[in-house]
């Protein structure tokens, strides 16, 4: 069985939605660790989850970009889903058989099956999503559907 | 091999040293060393490292690995589950190795050195004669 994890919190204005839970409880707490991560950076608001790619969130007025380490990975071994308001990632990671009769020292790195699954409270393009793989980072770029994009009005005088 | 579900780790981070300026975290990669008779090989996980980013130094029978990461970020931060930071990482490295001939390379963001043993090191195999 794979990891299957719907996660997220949620606090007024972002693009991502509670999880299947419902209840946004962590509104609050949610806000204050993004007004902290901008005068502290990352270290003291990462959230670690204990789903499998940990994944960074970014957004601007046009996209949705979401990263994901998963060094040595090929991108035939990622699969991505996109739907109208969620994200399925999927894939194994496979850590090479180096041969017989070695003597290992130290053995951190991880291999395995992984399947992880966001939903988002906005809605996607999801024709125009696009998706990279390089150095062992993953980025999708997810374009918000245009009817969430704030449009601008101009004020005539009269 | 059975279907096995990948383990989540916490990047490991470490105080940087004295001489490194650069700001941030800084991250230990996680790490596989294994040797047989002819070679002692390391791997390293350092994703959203390139190979023109990173620094492989072998002094004073240290061998130092410093991999850049670049920290820019796309927008703006609405859910941070990893940090981002330069990898650093420091092995001391044993006499048995033949420090001309290490080899590393990097590809998505794994990095593999092959550190071979000196001849001196190298188990050797003792005929047995018959009379």
């Amino acid at each position: 069985m794979a990891i299957i994890r719907l996660k997220q919190p949620a606090y007024p204005g972002s693009c991502i939605a509670g999880g299947s839970s419902g209840k946004n409880v962590n509104v609050f707490e949610n806000e204050m660790n993004r007004l902290l991560h901008k005068f502290f950076g990352n270290d003291l608001t990462t959230a670690h989850s204990n789903a499998f790619p940990p994944v960074n969130i970014y957004q601007d007025k046009a996209n949705i970009y979401l990263t994901a380490e998963l060094p040595g990975m090929e991108t035939s071994e990622v699969t991505i889903d996109i739907e109208q308001d969620s994200i399925q990632i999927r894939g194994e990671r496979k850590i090479e058989n180096e041969g017989e009769n070695l003597c290992y020292h130290r053995r951190e790195r991880e291999g395995g099956t992984f399947s992880r699954k966001l939903t988002f409270r906005s809605k996607i393009d999801t024709n125009k999503v696009s998706a990279g793989l390089k150095d062992g980072i993953l980025k999708v770029t997810m374009p918000k559907a245009q009817e969430r994009q704030p449009k601008k009005i101009i004020i005539k005088s009269e | 091999m059975e279907d096995r579900d990948i383990q989540v780790k916490e990047k490991k981070e470490v105080d940087a040293q004295g001489e490194l300026t650069r700001e941030g975290p800084f991250f230990v990669p996680n790490v596989d060393i294994f040797e047989d008779d002819d070679n002692i090989v390391l791997i390293a996980d350092m994703p959203g490292v390139g190979k023109d980013n990173i620094d492989i130094r072998i002094e004073d029978g240290h061998l130092r690995i410093l991999g850049k990461v670049s920290k820019e970020a796309p927008g703006d931060y609405v859910l941070s589950e990893y940090s981002i930071g330069d990898y650093h990482s420091n092995f001391v490295l044993s006499t048995i190795i033949d420090q001309t001939g290490v080899q590393a390379s990097m590809k998505n963001g794994v990095l593999r050195i092959v550190l071979p043993k000196s001849d001196k090191s190298k188990p050797r195999k003792i005929a047995i004669k018959s009379n």
